[in-house]
């Protein structure tokens, strides 16, 4: 019989696999754009050497490419490095919108590539849990890859946190397709371990277009 | 030698264009697979260079499409991979034989091209 652990250890080496390929396919885009930028800047030093006169345009866009893609990469990277530092702690104090914000910059691409857009609201509230941030972060991004494929023709996916009484609620609305997949199948196998690790429950809610996730404010109640 | 460029960053196809004219090699760039599709129907390209991963038409993908209607296209791939090994294993593709990991260095692409160009005229 397969253990929750086992369940759990599967699925956050899912999680961490599909996040870290995502995230070095996008750094390696980075590394390219700043790549051909310096070689053209290097180009244009070649042709100035060789007596071809050179708009300071030319050199001014190039340069100003090669800083645009070094702010991305370090977006990218303070993004990876926070993912990673989630780790250190089994439980602690968790904002869980910012773990949601979190979540959002690390899977932009992913979501670009499924041509879904992701929506956030960037000043809400803190709703802060005890609970373990590598473990919520994990369910979160199930539940968005869920939502992703529930997204519809609208192609749009809004989530946010909030407190409704004793708990705090993850939603994601907008979930136009939600009516044409099948609830029965979800939350899976994994999703449901996940869920009894957080000690968090799920509703699918097919007529708002939503899906909610209650946790407790602390862990086990 | 007429390049079609083909990869959704758009700031990378712009300045390998760019690179490639200041080399005299005529290179369009699209961030589309279909606008890849849709410059094809009106220009002829010796070489299509895709990206692997782009939305909704992936490099892969549109090999197949562009195939078609251009029986003489050849294709290069670029893809994010950490090696061209990996990108083998990864792919499934068995008719493209030329790959180059980003970030490319583009004399690499332009032997690559070179290469493709002489293998055509010796077919």
């Amino acid at each position: 019989m397969i253990s929750k652990t086992d369940v759990n250890v599967d699925t956050a080496l899912k999680f961490f696999g599909n996040m870290t390929a995502s995230i070095s396919h996008e750094v390696k885009n980075v590394l390219a754009i700043i790549n051909e930028n310096a070689g053209l800047l290097g180009d244009l030093c070649v042709m100035a050497e060789k007596g071809h006169p050179i708009d300071p345009a030319r050199i001014k866009t190039a340069s100003q490419k090669i800083i645009k893609q070094v702010q991305r990469g370090d977006t990218i990277i303070k993004n990876l490095n926070k993912f990673a530092h989630s780790i250190d702690e089994p439980d602690c104090d968790v904002n869980i919108n910012e773990i949601l914000f979190l979540i959002l910059g690390l899977s932009e691409r992913t979501a670009v590539m499924r041509g879904v857009k992701l929506e956030i609201d960037e000043k809400a509230e803190p709703v802060v849990v005890t609970t373990n941030p590598f473990l919520l972060e994990t369910l979160v991004w199930f539940f968005l890859d869920y939502a992703m494929c529930a997204a519809g023709k609208e192609k749009t996916v809004c989530f946010n946190a909030e407190k409704k009484q004793d708990k705090a609620v993850i939603v994601f609305s907008k979930l136009k397709g939600l009516p044409g997949l099948q609830p029965d199948n979800f939350p899976g196998e994994r999703e449901k371990a996940l869920l009894a690790t957080l000690s968090a429950e799920a509703t699918i809610d097919v007529a708002e277009e939503k899906i909610n996730i209650f946790i407790g404010f602390h862990k086990g109640i | 030698m007429k390049i079609l460029l083909v990869d959704d960053e758009k700031e990378l196809v712009s300045t390998l264009a760019e690179r490639l004219s200041l080399r005299n090699i005529e290179a369009d760039w699209v961030t589309t697979g279909e606008a890849a599709i849709k410059n094809t129907e009106t220009k002829i390209y010796d070489i299509a260079v895709l990206d692997v991963k782009m939305p909704k038409i992936g490099g892969i993908e549109l090999k197949k499409k562009l195939e078609e209607k251009n029986p003489g296209l050849k294709y290069i791939f670029i893809t994010g991979h950490g090696s061209e090994d990996d990108f083998k294993a990864a792919s499934s593709e068995k008719g493209a034989e030329y790959y180059l990991v980003k970030p490319v260095n583009i004399d690499d692409l332009i032997i690559k091209m070179k290469e493709i160009c002489f293998k055509k005229e010796q077919a």
